[in-house]
């Protein structure tokens, strides 16, 4: 993200916010997925209250 | 933290912290220079750093939620300590971490490990093992209208306000979806709506941050003062406080009751925001700047619609769902020796992941951009906050009044 410098006379191409679309979805999904496979460690019993600090 | 946009940033779920940038990278003084980008062995060195950094502090809390109560008792302040929640330790001490880290040079280097949207999404589905779902399913209802009214009220009051204020369209679009959807994630899903510049993104997600971090201690204790039941303070937080992290921790403050409302009714809203994103894009293309380019949809049952609708939806509300069921299954079938145990530590590290999550809220922050703000967006921010706070009560009032935890 560049600012108003006003001292360039060719300014970057302006990234968008959706620049990194791919990624921030890719966020949601994995902590989905871990939110989903601690749960799962907890009712099968892998994850005891011994472990949690 | 990722790029814009969380609002997730960059993109609709952002619900994925947005990232903040600076507008140009002007190291304050105590900011160590650096003279070439750094290899990804040094910057997953320093993220792992930052990692370090979070759950240590993230333990600092636990630590403080038992021992000041304890060291205090007996005192005029050990009354106080006892109804401090963790979520305040966590931001008082992400605040005090980030000035530290900030003055010695370290904030910026380590912030990838600071991950709010990802531990509190992680926290929100272990929350939704604690809901037993014929409760979302009573509360799906009225937060769905509650939701609507609200999020209708509050955005068309932002654009006008701002409109009287000569702001920009693409800022009125950002303030406006971020008051009156989900913050910071809805601020990102906008900006890639009406395809608005990084600079407004920053100047939306900051102002969301500093208004909704306040908001976490207020609105609970205004909910106490007002008498109000558990149901209506968990729908009035849910409907109000802009960020999803935020009212997680206004939830925690006020307790288990207003904990589950508050998440459905939010995680209902954030749903919304594919419909607000889709709407803002048709607008923008037809009314704002003449779009006639492919993949800009024309009406809601275009395929780019649809794909926008489905590319915003949270992702995370399906885990939460899912572990409602879940857990309500369970609840029928096994006993509840076996099954308490088991949910009791899936709480456990719900708690943990909010924390973490909160520590990351304090260190996230960045005085700067809330400098650079302005003090139009700030009025209309102000402005629209309390227009929130009055409609969202009347509404949490008529449509949870009557609701049975």
């Amino acid at each position: 993200m560049s600012a108003d410098s006003g001292t360039q006379t060719t300014p970057p191409a302006e990234s968008s916010p959706d620049d990194h679309k791919k990624f921030s979805l890719g966020e949601d999904w994995a902590a989905t997925i871990v939110g989903l496979v601690i749960f799962t460690l907890c009712l099968v019993g892998v994850l005891t209250p011994d472990l949690i600090p | 933290m990722t790029p814009p946009d969380n609002s997730p940033a960059h993109a609709a779920e952002k619900d994925t912290t947005v990232e903040v940038p600076s507008p140009v990278p002007v190291a304050p003084a105590a900011e160590a220079p650096l003279t070439a980008a750094p290899s990804s062995t040094v910057r997953i060195g320093w993220a792992v750093g930052g990692l370090v950094v979070v759950v240590g502090l993230a333990w600092l809390v636990q630590f403080l939620v038992g021992w000041v109560p304890e060291a205090t008792g007996g005192t005029g302040f050990g009354r106080v300590a006892k109804s401090i929640e963790y979520p305040v330790y966590a931001i008082v001490l992400g605040f005090a971490a980030n000035a530290l880290l900030s003055a010695i040079g370290l904030r910026d280097r380590m912030s990838a490990a600071f991950r709010t949207e990802f531990f509190i999404k992680v926290g929100l589905v272990l929350l939704g093992a604690t809901i037993d779902f014929s409760i979302f399913v009573r509360a799906f209802g009225p937060a769905v209208v509650q939701a609507y009214l609200l999020i209708t009220a509050v955005f068309l009051f932002t654009w006008w306000l701002a409109g009287r204020l000569g702001i920009d369209d693409k800022l009125r679009a950002l303030l406006a979806t971020s008051l009156a959807v989900c913050g910071v994630s809805a601020a990102v899903a906008a900006a890639g709506a009406v395809q608005a510049k990084k600079e407004q993104l920053a100047f939306t997600a900051t102002l969301v941050i500093v208004f909704a971090v306040p908001s976490i201690f207020l609105l609970p204790w205004l909910a106490n003062v007002m008498g109000l039941t558990d149901a209506v303070t968990g729908a009035w937080i849910g409907g109000n406080i802009d960020t999803t992290a935020a009212v997680t921790a206004a939830g925690a403050v006020a307790g288990e009751g207003p904990l589950q409302i508050a998440s459905i009714v939010k995680v209902t809203q954030n749903a919304l925001l594919g419909v607000v994103a889709v709407l803002l894009t048709m607008f923008f293309a037809f009314k704002v700047v003449a779009d006639d380019s492919p993949g800009t949809p024309k009406k809601i049952t275009d395929p780019a619609a649809l794909k926008l609708l489905r590319g915003r939806f949270p992702k995370f509300v399906l885990g939460f769902l899912a572990a409602s069921v879940v857990a309500t299954v369970l609840g029928q079938t096994m006993s509840p020796e076996m099954l308490e145990p088991r949910l009791d530590v899936a709480k456990d590290i719900q708690v943990w992941a909010l924390t973490l999550a909160f520590v990351s809220i304090g260190l996230e922050f960045k005085v700067q951009s809330a400098k650079e703000a302005g003090w139009k967006p700030v009025v209309v921010f102000a402005a629209a906050t309390v227009v929130n706070l009055v409609v969202g009560l009347a509404l949490a009032a008529v449509l949870f009044g009557g609701f049975e935890m």
